[in-house]
């Protein structure tokens, strides 16, 4: 799966929002590369850029006070930061697609899912008629929607949470995209119905050979789905990886607290060692670390100058002054 | 125990400064606008130029200062009783601004009231007290006004009153509607488990978070009602002559209208820019208290 | 020396009726949001109820919150029938029995200083040095600075206001405390200080928790026993330790396999459940659970199984587990 070229690539991305308590810097400096059929985890807690990052991608930052400041998005080679907005729309939905965390408020409760599904399909390929009707149910039963024919009259109402993200996803799907964005889908799921929509979701990956982007605060989901991780902080990437190297050799301290932070369901725990304090204000960032006022192994030198990146291992990046002072 | 909470210090400010950094954030030319109404409505007698009731008949039908036949010490000209049109104008806001505050005043405590009620307990209740307000507002105001006009002959009190009875629904309504809302929240809910009677509730937790909207209704209310009473005064039932008011002056210049329509189109324009600045004024306090907007 | 049993629930039912019209109102149906459910909370323990959406978690909080009053079933505080309850005793329970909820956010009032929240639930004529010495004292067993008292909710943090949470729950010496998901909305760092406060809270002050939540990993770090729930009843109870490491109950073992791995390796095969959480309006018949059992026999869609000892100190409610053989 590790291909030839890589499908995205992404460059010192950075998005800011400008308002009056100063500039908040959401996205910082982001860089990652995405190869065919691969999944990229990116992780963080409310306010590390994660989802700002999944909006930059799409260029859906909320305007006028966000923006776009600087980076490359290469999609297939191409800088989509470049497109006009036309050719932008085309891109949207079409090879890139986005699933988001609310089933309730990403479907119109005023269509029925038929009619949604099938604008997007009409707007994307272009049929009408009896192949829109035919293809607006394969890619229902393509998410697994049971009865799926008699199912396009429903109204989002009238289904369950998970069969909502479904329609959610097959209208995703539906224009085959080479990249998918999925902003927590899980989150406002039951645990069981979680399990069945992240089966689906990587069993359909598997087939189409699509890019998944999945942005979560879950660490379950990324041991579950993800062949790399990225791991945000006050808008940037801190730590990336291999899925395996991030869990067995995290190289920064604010990886390493996350992993030590969540309860586990299959031993019992003394004592979770909690992270102090709370993350830091985007518009008024310390200086040098981000991290550093939470660190429990901050030196001066964090709190100085923001640390470089630096490569623990062949694949496994970080930034963090403990990984250079131990090259 | 003692939890190291590195607490973020927030630009909250306090005192001066934050009501000065309020000011700073007023639409300008609506402020502006209302304010310049509001100190001719506060300081009539200073600020006008002639008594508005007294009229030199020798200056009568006067045109405007910066027409040909007008004079600098009618600046707006003057009717065919030869009262300056400036000074009723401005001895006008003080009836607009009067029959407004208190006609809202009136009807927002009334809808206030019902909609709490109504919002809060729901079930029979409300459905009841919403029917109410159903019928007040099939009535129609203008028409009613005209009849208690003849039956009790036209005062001041009689317009307010029946603006205000009739206007309660409308508060009423949209109070209810955040009171449902507001009911969901779960500081309602613990403040139940507290024991904490319905009237406490409604009177601290439901009413402050109102306010906000009830502020932004009866700003753009308050247009309205001078609208209906510059209505009223038109048809005659209104407030009662001498008193100057818009309308009324509208209505003793319609037989002017050809030969000098200054005598209407002034108090017109006076009523009509009023009404602009009250609504855009409302408009900005609206997207100002809406939380969604307030993000950044 | 046993603890006392500070509430104990019998048998307890919520049917919610739904209803057409206003003023001739015909019943139509009912929502069966809690059918049939007995549990039992002492002093010092942490009883964890996990469930999904639909299985009445909630509506049982609220019983017990006096929130709702059930439809059939008691309610035992320190062994009086809460149907006999005198004013006093309504005042005391709601002095003993405190809640903290899942949204930080709507679980304070914006327009309301944190002092008035927090104060809240003291009764009415407590002198003002009394509220002030008190006030002072739970802003510090939370952890929050005094200062916090004259400040509103919107300057603090979501963490933070769950804390806040907290020492308005604590301002009564409650014997317990019922928490509906309460890390929940919180990001991942702060649960896990926000569960160690409450686990350190109750340690010093010897209190009992009763909470509610549907993420399995952080009932297994806090709570003593254990009860699953799916559909309105309780399906399967007992020691948590117990009930992790061997859950008996097909629905226990599936809400366990489905609680994600902490490690790529993990990937084993799970027990993934087809279908959805059943309707509370339209349950299944017979037990509730048997569309989506992978152990299902012919007696499970025909006749409700009931909570019986199938180890020691375990109840299970299925026709399978307990097979008499």
């Amino acid at each position: 799966m590790n291909g030839h070229t890589p499908l995205l690539e992404v460059r010192d991305l950075k998005t800011y929002f400008f308002t009056r308590r100063g500039t908040v810097k959401a996205v910082d400096g982001v860089s990652f590369s995405l190869f065919p059929g691969e999944t990229l985890a990116v992780v963080g807690e409310s306010g590390s850029g994660k989802s700002m990052t999944a909006l930059s991608l799409v260029r859906l930052v909320p305007e006028p006070a966000g923006r776009i400041v600087g980076g490359e998005i290469r999609l297939e080679g191409q800088d989509i930061l470049k497109l006009k907005s036309h050719e932008m729309r085309r891109v949207r939905g079409g090879r890139i697609a986005m699933i988001l965390q609310d089933p309730m408020t990403s479907l119109n409760p005023a269509f029925s899912i038929g009619d949604q599904v099938g604008e997007a399909v009409r707007e994307h390929q272009g049929v009408g008629g009896g192949e829109l009707r035919r293809r607006v149910v394969e890619a229902l039963s393509r998410l697994k929607i049971p009865s799926a024919e008699s199912r396009t009259a429903d109204y989002p109402h009238q289904m369950s949470g998970g069969m909502r993200q479904r329609v959610s996803g097959a209208i995703a799907l539906s224009c085959q995209p080479r990249l998918l964005i999925a902003d927590e889908p899980t989150t406002s799921l039951d645990v069981t119905i979680q399990a069945q929509y992240l089966d689906l979701l990587r069993e359909i990956q598997e087939r189409l050979g699509i890019s998944v982007i999945f942005i979560t605060h879950d660490f379950g989901i990324v041991a579950a789905t993800a062949h790399k991780v990225a791991v945000m902080y006050a808008g940037k990437i801190v730590e990336m990886g291999t899925t395996e190297e991030i869990f067995d050799n995290p190289a920064h301290p604010y990886t390493e607290a996350l992993l030590r932070c969540v309860p586990r369901s299959d031993r019992l725990e003394s004592r979770l060692l909690d992270i102090p304090g709370q993350p830091p204000d985007l518009a008024n960032l310390p200086a040098g670390c981000s991290f550093a006022p939470r660190c429990p192994r901050a030196m001066s030198r964090c709190r100085e100058v923001y640390p470089p990146e630096v490569e623990v291992s062949p694949g496994h990046v970080t930034k963090c002054w403990l990984a250079v002072t131990e090259e | 125990m003692a939890i190291v909470e590195v607490e973020r210090p927030v630009l909250v400010e306090h005192g001066p400064r934050r009501v000065w950094s309020a000011v700073r954030q007023l639409p300008a030319i609506p402020t502006l606008v209302l304010s310049v109404v509001v100190v001719f409505a506060l300081f009539a007698g200073q600020v006008a130029p002639h008594p508005p009731t007294e009229g030199e008949l020798r200056m009568r039908t006067k045109p405007a200062a910066w027409v040909e036949g007008g004079s600098t010490a009618h600046l707006l000209g003057t009717d065919d009783q030869g009262r300056d049109i400036l000074s009723r104008i401005i001895h006008g806001t003080r009836v607009s601004m009067a029959v407004s505050l208190m006609a809202i005043l009136i009807a927002g405590t009334i809808g206030t009231v019902i909609g709490l009620v109504a919002g809060y307990r729901g079930g029979v209740i409300d459905a009841l007290l919403m029917r109410l307000a159903d019928v007040a507002l099939s009535m129609p105001l203008i028409l009613i006004a005209v009849v208690v006009a003849a039956v009790a002959g036209p005062s001041f009190r009689n317009v307010i009153l029946v603006i205000g009875l009739l206007l309660w629904p409308r508060f009423a309504r949209q109070v209810r509607g955040e009171t449902l809302s507001i009911k969901e929240n779960d500081y309602v809910a613990l403040a139940r488990v507290a024991g904490r009677s319905g009237s406490y509730i409604v009177w601290r937790h439901i009413f402050p978070n109102i306010v906000p909207s009830l502020l932004v209704i009866s700003t753009l209310q308050m247009a309205y009602v001078i609208l209906l009473e510059g209505s009223l005064s038109f048809l005659g039932v209104g407030v009662p002559p001498p008193r100057p008011a818009w309308g009324l002056m509208i209505a003793e210049g319609r037989h002017l209208v050809w030969t000098a329509p200054w005598v209407a189109a002034f108090p017109g324009i006076a009523m009509a820019v009023t009404l602009l600045a009250m609504n855009m004024f409302g408009d900005w306090l609206r997207d100002k208290l809406d939380p969604k907007l307030r993000q950044v | 020396m046993s603890a006392q049993t500070i509430l104990e629930g019998t048998g307890l039912r919520k049917h919610f009726p739904v209803t057409r019209g206003l003023v001739f109102t015909r019943v139509n149906g009912w929502v069966k949001a809690v059918d049939d459910v007995s549990v039992t909370l002492q002093e010092g323990e942490t009883v964890g109820l996990v469930g999904e959406s639909g299985s009445g978690k909630t509506t049982l909080a609220k019983l017990f919150l006096l929130l709702e009053r059930p439809t059939a079933g008691t309610v035992r505080f320190y062994g009086k029938d809460l149907a006999e309850f005198t004013r006093e005793d309504f005042a005391r329970y709601r002095q003993t029995v405190q809640a903290v909820f899942q949204d930080p956010w709507s679980s304070l009032n914006p327009r309301m200083r944190v002092a008035h929240i927090i104060a809240e639930p003291l009764p009415r004529g407590t002198p003002r040095a009394k509220v002030k010495e008190r006030l002072a004292e739970v802003l510090a067993e939370v952890g929050l600075s005094p200062a916090s008292a004259e400040r509103f909710p919107h300057e603090f943090s979501g963490g933070q206001r769950q804390r806040i949470a907290v020492a308005r729950a604590l301002v009564t010496y409650p014997r317990s405390i019922i928490l509906d998901e309460p890390v929940s909305a919180l990001d991942v760092s702060i649960r896990a200080q926000v569960l160690n406060l409450l686990k350190d809270i109750q340690q010093r002050l010897g209190l009992a928790y009763f909470v509610i939540s549907h993420d399995l990993a952080t009932m297994r770090y806090i709570s003593n026993r254990l009860n699953v729930m799916y559909a309105g009843k309780i399906v399967e109870t007992g020691p948590s330790q117990e009930m992790y490491s061997t859950p008996l109950h097909p629905y226990s073992q599936a809400l366990l396999s489905a609680a994600l791995p902490l490690h790529p390796s993990f990937r084993r095969s799970r027990i993934v459940l087809s279908g959805e959480v059943p309707s509370p309006l339209n349950p299944p018949s017979g037990c509730r659970f048997h569309p989506r059992c992978p152990l299902r026999m012919e007696i499970c869609s025909e006749q409700e199984p009931l909570l019986e000892e199938a180890a020691p100190g375990r109840l299970v409610a299925c026709h399978v587990v307990n097979k008499p053989d």
